[in-house]
């Protein structure tokens, strides 16, 4: 399958007083068209560093990333991570981050407003999107009102209304109850083979990540393993001990 | 598309998520559109008021040699088309301004007319047309006035643009801290940074374009009806005030470039919201200042007030600029009131001083000299006047030579009658036994010099006059402006020789002052003779004089005029500051909902959490006015300094009244204390 998105060996350093301290230390990971990729890992292990530089909201300090098989030297260095983040990348977060005084149409026409788009394109598009997350009939009504999963669901939809090529989902169902959180993953499956976006999921929670094709697992600024389609009673016992080690998160 | 269509289309859209912000940041919106319509309507207020009273003056700057305006007005009526033109064919276009309620006639070289017999003229002239005429007459030192006009409007305007400023940066502050995360989404899915400048750039042009403009659109409304009620009080203006609606518009254009230019310098320009703050939860940003123990801290003030700025800390760096306005309101109604005060003693002291207790004085200086004659013949001039009391002075110098050994040089000239019962001081008790020329008063400093007492004999020499005489010290006058050398001694006006010959080589009198007690219309008629005089005696040089109430009423009439417009402003700022300081205050205790309930779970009593929000809402009025009354004190003693002296009059009534609103505005916050202290029920 065509590779999206893969990061060579990247590094990520921050102050930390004297020392600095290591975030990443070399992590190369890659994402196929069409994927599901769940990140997962404790406190501290540098899942939101990683889905930071994904996003195109930091700059690695070493290391490379490919952009649709093309070298971006500055992937997360303005200007053109605002190209980026505008063209090939949409997020959903766990507390939704919605415009509280736009309406859902609004929320969702945003990133085509801010690309310029057509009024024409834009009715279209987000008609289209509102359609596929089901809430045409609440179009107008502010997101105030809505529940945890009507208000996520017009965050997906804001995340795909610009078709970009990767979903950058960070806790995606953390707000809310588990009925509520599988039919956001249903949601996201049938996007997902509607448009053909590739998804990158940071979760903790082994349910979610059930759903990836692939699962990497984040320790220490590394890549500690790797479980692709292979999730079974038994890495999944493995993973919630891991979990458990972290009853914070 | 073109880029330019698409950008054009991306502005629209941007535009509408600034109208978006602003509508539903209603509260913020509404104060800052407050703020900023009462800035326009206080510009645009002071200065048609400034302007109206300028123009009454201006017109005699244009027009040199006249010393006279006369009003004509009609009460409670308006001048015909038929009156105005009857006026017009007396006085000519060019001598008279010419309104409907009120017509000014410019008197061009009437100096040596009186203003009693301008009002004469002019009541018999119009007079054959209408009898009900008002005729008024008035001279003024138009210059003074309009220098002191401007430093007031001047500053009254820096004043209104300073704190409509803050009060805006504050405005934007509250916006900025409501949208950053809304910004932070924007540039996640690809708002560059100029996208989110421009929303706040669109929201401050759409807030202040309304604001300016709903206040340009009052002012041409009610602001004639308003102004004049105002006008009515601190008589600015002796006509009616009226709008130019050319300098409403500029003024409102210059306060709303002014803001855009506030928000576009302080804000915009710094605002850098980067994607990565849409994952922060909490920005606050509280240090451990180490040193000071938290512990002690809490012992020193108390729990509960420790607990209180605790809670208010995170929003307290949004809303310390209202406090900052409440205290810059407090601190130029303090200075200012003082300031004036000051002022207003000042000229009445030099009045009161210079006229030396009489009703009335006169000062004539002369270019060359004055000659005993004309000396003499304006003491008779004075005598001669229904005036109840008149002194005559002048004083003659022996051009170098001595008049009294180790002694004064020099000597005025008075009537010795008039000046011992007309002075204070010590008076040697047989002074009537001693003909009056031969009588001699000192001053008090020529005492200090010379060891003079009373009774005792001194022997004075001049070439003015007669002869060599012993002359009696009768009086010891309490004068401490006089220099003792040059004219410490006073002799009867009898005694000045008027030989011309002698004035070849020793010239006259330098200046004469005449001091006069008296009605004021007889006063007003001796000035007018007196001035009839100095034009027709072409040494005079300077002619001034005054009668002292009227001069000390219309430094009372100006210094009201300058407190007028100085409490017209500083009122309405502090109602906007108030309404600012009340929204500041009203979001910092929601913003701490969540923990008011956590102290409540954790047993807190609901009036210990009332308490602790009381102390939140006085801590910032109470700071507000404690530094405004220090701030003001400290520029009152920094514009004064040494004439601190001079009795203060603090405008205590404005302050408690600035205090009784905020006040009364805190009562207004009470339903939300009662949430916050019953979150549970």
């Amino acid at each position: 399958m065509e590779e999206i998105i893969r990061l060579n060996n990247i590094h990520k350093f921050y102050e930390n007083g004297k020392e600095p301290l290591e975030a990443l230390k070399g992590v190369s990971l890659s994402l196929r068209r069409n994927e599901i990729l769940a990140i997962m890992g404790s406190s501290g292990s540098g899942k939101s560093t990683l889905l930071h530089i994904l996003g195109a909201m930091d700059n690695a300090d070493e290391g490379e990333i490919y952009l649709n098989g093309e070298l971006k030297k500055d992937y997360g260095i303005e200007p053109n991570a605002t190209c980026i983040r505008a063209e090939s990348i949409g997020f959903v977060f766990q507390d939704f981050n919605l415009i509280q005084d736009f309406t859902v149409w609004e929320n969702v026409s945003l990133p085509l407003i801010l690309a310029g788009k057509s009024a024409g394109e834009i009715n279209k598009r987000t008609e289209e999107m509102l359609n596929m997350v089901e809430l045409s009939d609440k179009k107008k009504n502010p997101v105030t009102r809505l529940s945890g999963g009507q208000r996520q669901r017009v965050a997906i939809a804001r995340a795909l209304v610009n078709r970009p090529g990767i979903l950058l989902a960070d806790e995606p169902t953390g707000s809310l109850d588990c009925n509520t959180a599988q039919g956001i993953m249903q949601l996201l499956l049938r996007l997902r083979e509607e448009n053909g976006q590739s998804i990158i999921i940071v979760t903790h929670d082994p349910v979610i990540a059930g759903y990836a094709d692939r699962i990497l697992f984040l320790q220490d600024g590394r890549i500690y393993d790797e479980y692709v389609n292979q999730l079974n009673d038994t890495n999944m016992a493995e993973i919630m001990a891991r979990i458990r080690l972290t009853p914070n998160e | 598309m073109n880029d330019g269509r698409k950008r054009e289309k991306t502005m629209k859209q941007l535009f509408k998520i600034a109208l978006i912000f602003l509508r539903s940041s209603k509260v913020i919106t509404i104060t800052a559109f407050i703020g900023i319509f009462c800035a326009t309507i206080l510009c645009a207020g002071i200065t048609e008021l400034s302007s109206n009273a300028k123009e009454s003056y201006i017109n005699y700057v244009k027009k040199n040699h006249v010393d006279y305006d006369i009003s004509v007005s009609k009460e409670g009526s308006l001048f015909s088309e038929d009156e105005l033109e009857y006026i017009r064919n007396i006085y000519g276009v060019d001598n008279a301004e010419l309104n409907d309620n009120v017509i000014i006639i410019w008197c061009k070289d009437v100096k040596i007319d009186s203003k009693k017999h301008i009002r004469d003229v002019v009541a018999d002239e119009l007079g054959q047309y209408d009898s009900s005429y008002e005729i008024n007459v008035e001279s003024k030192n138009i210059r003074g006035y309009e220098n002191r006009l401007r430093v007031i409007y001047t500053f009254l305007l820096i004043v209104i643009l300073f704190v409509s400023g803050l009060f805006v940066i504050s405005i934007f502050n509250e916006y900025m801290s409501k949208y950053e995360k809304d910004m932070a989404v924007l540039r996640t899915f690809g708002g560059n940074i100029k996208q989110v400048n421009m929303i706040f750039h669109f929201m401050a042009l759409v807030l202040s374009l309304a604001a300016c403009v709903a206040g340009m659109l009052v002012c041409f409304a009610f602001g004639k009806l308003i102004l004049n009620a105002i006008n009515a009080y601190f008589k600015f203006s002796p006509r009616q005030i009226t709008i130019d609606v050319k300098s409403v518009i500029i003024i409102t254009i210059f306060i709303y470039l002014i803001f855009n230019l506030v928000v576009m310098l302080f804000f915009v320009r710094r605002q850098n919201v980067l994607p990565i703050q849409v994952f922060e939860v909490n920005k606050t940003k509280i240090k451990n200042k180490k040193g000071i123990s938290r512990g002690l801290i809490r012992k020193i003030v108390g729990t509960d007030v420790y607990l209180s700025y605790k809670l208010m800390y995170k929003k307290t760096r949004h809303n310390i600029i209202y406090a900052i306005i409440i205290s810059l309101v407090v601190m130029f109604l303090y200075a200012g009131s003082g300031i004036l005060s000051v002022i207003r003693s000042n000229m009445t002291n030099m009045y009161n001083d210079t006229s030396k207790g009489f009703d009335a004085y006169g000062e004539i200086w002369a270019t060359d000299y004055l000659e005993p004659d004309s000396i003499s013949g304006l003491n008779s001039l004075i005598k001669e006047s229904s005036t109840q009391s008149c002194v005559l002075m002048a004083a003659f110098y022996d051009s170098g030579k001595t008049c009294v050994e180790n002694g004064p040089k020099g000597f005025y000239v008075t009537d010795m009658d008039d000046f011992m019962s007309g002075f204070e001081g010590e008076t040697y008790d047989a002074w009537r036994d001693i003909p009056k020329e031969k009588r001699v008063a000192v001053t008090k400093e020529t005492v200090k010099y010379t060891g003079y007492k009373l009774g005792d004999t001194i022997t004075i020499d001049s070439v003015w006059l007669k002869e060599a005489s012993e002359f009696t010290i009768v009086k010891v006058v309490n004068w401490n402006n006089e220099i003792w050398y040059k004219a410490g001694l006073l002799l009867d006006i009898g005694n000045l020789d008027y030989s011309k010959d002698k004035l070849i080589n020793n010239q006259g009198a330098e200046r004469a002052t005449i001091y006069m007690n008296g009605e004021h219309n007889n006063l007003s008629l001796v000035f007018d003779e007196i001035d009839r005089k100095y034009a027709l005696t072409k040494n005079w040089s300077e002619y001034t004089g005054f009668i002292r109430e009227q001069a000390i009423e219309e430094i009372d009439t100006e210094m009201m005029q300058a407190f007028g417009m100085i409490i017209m402003v500083l009122v309405v700022l502090a109602i906007v500051a108030g309404i600012g300081w009340f929204n500041g205050v009203k979001g910092i205790l929601l913003s701490r909902k969540q923990e008011y309930k956590v102290l409540r779970m954790l047993g807190t009593s609901p009036s210990r959490v009332g308490r602790m929000c009381w102390i939140q809402i006085w801590s910032f009025m109470i700071w507000g006015l404690v530094i405004g009354i220090l701030l003001g004190n400290i520029c009152l003693h920094m514009a004064l300094k040494e004439e601190i002296n001079y009795e203060v009059k603090i405008y205590w009534e404005g302050i408690a009244g600035i205090t009784l609103y905020l006040f009364g505005l805190t009562l207004l916050l009470i339903p939300t204390i009662k949430k916050l202290k019953n979150c549970f029920s």
